[in-house]
């Protein structure tokens, strides 16, 4: 047998075995276990694939390839086993995942299972993988040094957008919509600049066999950005206003390098603002203000497809506002109230956990209206808690979690019959 | 593209929601099409009597089948605009890689493309015939090999994981 051939299945095999001792191990949510069965069924897949292939009698270069194939799954589903590892380590708020499960049911599928970890990367993070997401595998990663501060829980809506966004096969509605906008931003507004980066072309190549290699990194980089912004309204869509202050509390000011996958912070929280102003959500003037321009290192060509690229995604912003209120209406209509929200203050306030069915947008964007608001409402009854900033956000956050739990019980008996 | 356009190929969709689209980026794509490579070539072991057991078929069928989604248009619709062109540069690159043509557009890369997908749906009617077998694995081959390359390429300059994404 081929040495290539030998340690494509010896790699596959260390896999299946590391799986074998994840098994062993205790988790605090089914969904985890779940996730190993799926992973160890694909590395199963691969494994009769490779016992099959005979050096003697199959192609090279077939064998080859699914030894490619068979290591790319290696590098793509390690950090998955990673993950469900370390959801085994109770760091973060449980408290958190009844609830974030409960809208991954309801926007991605009734059968889906959500795995939340605290986990060693800063950014929030998902996995995107047809294959998990084609079988309601959510997987969210959330920064451990942020473990327990329930009050980032609005930037696991962002996550929850991505997996939608493959779920609901989004790539193939925007696709059309950008390719579109791209090409008629080329040549009705910027063909010089074209044929001065590119080959001269006539204008009926510039979507043809010849002209679309020269901007398709630009329209890999706007459906990119496309997604972001989609997965940006859909945390602005679930949780209001509680989104934009976790965004600006995890990442504001923002700044250094820009990745041309994603549109600069500046103009998300332009486009953000836009929205949230469009629903009447309450949000300051200035917020953009908080994050601070990236540099682009994007010279000449490059310079020219991102700003192509920016563009693009510019022109299809409400469309993708729109498709996040499409596909989250079934979620809680309805479901912001004043009326509750003074109900979780006036609970916060005696220093209670709130109870009696309030609805979780409510009790979130509650909680952040008091953590940045200038009056402390502990001031009379907890002078000592109001002289202390960093004790208050801890009485608050462990008041929002406790809270939490207690809407999640009554959830619970509701749904018992 | 219009409006109709938009609903029409939408309602295409939801008709093929089980079917996961034929798109560059699909991390399973160089795994499929590697695999359906495999089955195929097993089959043309099978023609030339080098073989006995029966070969699976799985992979080849689902390939088939995304290729088939990818290829099926409603009326009107214009092909330039449904096919992104990370996609286009692939199935264009396989043409060239696997076959003799040199297609000179789009509407050219497309009918090579819906000839073979029409040959890989119907195998079991050329399991004789390992010339036509072994051009279909070698065209899985390549849309194998240029997914993984174009792969690497778009998400190189990122520094997460290929496969995940952050906020």
């Amino acid at each position: 047998m081929s040495q290539l051939l030998r340690h494509a299945r010896q790699r596959v095999d260390k896999v299946l075995k590391l799986i074998q001792v994840l098994k062993s191990h205790e988790f605090p949510h089914e969904d985890s276990r779940k996730t190993l069965a799926f992973v160890e069924g694909q590395f199963g897949e691969l494994q009769d694939t490779l016992q099959h292939l005979n050096d003697s009698l199959n192609d090279p270069h077939t064998i080859r390839a699914n030894c490619r194939s068979a290591l790319e799954a290696v590098f793509a589903y390690l950090p998955v086993l990673g993950f469900v590892a370390r959801s085994t380590d109770v760091v973060g708020a449980l408290e958190l995942h009844r609830p974030l499960h409960r809208i991954v049911t309801a926007v991605v599928g009734p059968d889906a299972h959500l795995l939340l970890t605290s986990d060693w990367q800063y950014s929030p993070y998902t996995y995107v993988h047809y294959q998990l997401i084609e079988k309601g595998f959510v997987l969210v990663g959330l920064p451990a040094s942020e473990a327990g501060n329930g009050l980032i829980m609005p930037l696991a809506g962002h996550e929850i957008g991505h997996n939608m966004w493959y779920a609901n096969n989004l790539d193939q509605h925007f696709a059309p919509l950008v390719s579109d906008s791209l090409v008629a931003e080329i040549l009705n507004n910027r063909f010089n600049e074209f044929q001065e980066h590119f080959d001269p072309l006539e204008k009926s190549q510039v979507n043809d066999l010849a002209g679309r290699p020269y901007w398709e990194p630009a329209f890999a980089w706007a459906m990119a950005q496309c997604q972001e912004m989609f997965c940006d309204f859909v945390g602005l869509v679930l949780f209001r206003e509680a989104y934009l202050y976790a965004f600006q509390y995890l990442l504001s000011p923002g700044g250094g390098a820009r990745d041309a996958s994603y549109p600069s912070m500046p103009s998300r929280a332009r486009h953000l603002i836009a929205a949230a102003k469009e629903r009447g959500f309450q949000i300051a003037e200035k917020y953009p203000d908080s994050f601070d321009e990236e540099q682009s290192e994007a010279k000449g060509k490059d310079e020219f497809l991102l700003a192509l690229a920016d563009k693009a995604r510019e022109s299809v912003i409400p469309k993708l506002l729109a498709k996040a209120d499409e596909k989250l209406a079934s979620y809680e209509p309805g479901a912001h109230s004043e009326e509750e929200k003074k109900r979780v203050k006036a609970a916060f306030t005696r220093a209670t956990p709130v109870a009696g069915g309030v609805r979780l947008v409510n009790l979130v964007n509650a909680t952040w209206e008091i953590e940045i608001s200038e009056i402390q409402i502990w001031n009379n009854d907890y002078p000592a808690l109001a002289e202390r900033p960093e004790e208050r956000s801890r009485v608050l956050n462990e008041l929002f979690l406790k809270s939490l739990e207690v809407l999640e019980i009554e959830k619970l008996q509701e749904e018992q019959p | 593209m219009s409006d109709e356009n938009v609903v029409a190929r939408d309602s295409l969709q939801a008709a093929n929601a089980r079917t996961p689209p034929f798109r560059a980026l699909d991390p399973e794509l160089p795994s499929l099409a590697a695999r359906a490579a495999f089955q195929l070539d097993n089959l043309r072991l099978e023609a030339q009597g080098k073989i006995h057991e029966e070969s699976r078929q799985d992979a080849i069928a689902k390939f088939a089948s995304r290729l088939q989604g990818a290829l099926q248009l409603p009326p009107g619709a214009d092909k330039k605009s449904l096919l992104d062109p990370l996609t286009t540069s692939i199935l264009h690159g396989a043409v060239l890689q696997a076959t003799s043509d040199k297609p000179n557009n789009l509407d050219e890369v497309l009918a090579q493309i819906g000839r073979l997908t029409e040959q890989l749906l119907q195998i079991d009617g050329f399991k004789a015939k390992s010339d036509m077998i072994v051009a279909l694995r070698d065209f899985c081959l390549a849309i194998s090999d240029l997914a993984s390359s174009k792969q690497r390429l778009v998400r190189s300059p990122r520094p997460q994981s290929p496969k995940s994404s952050r906020l």
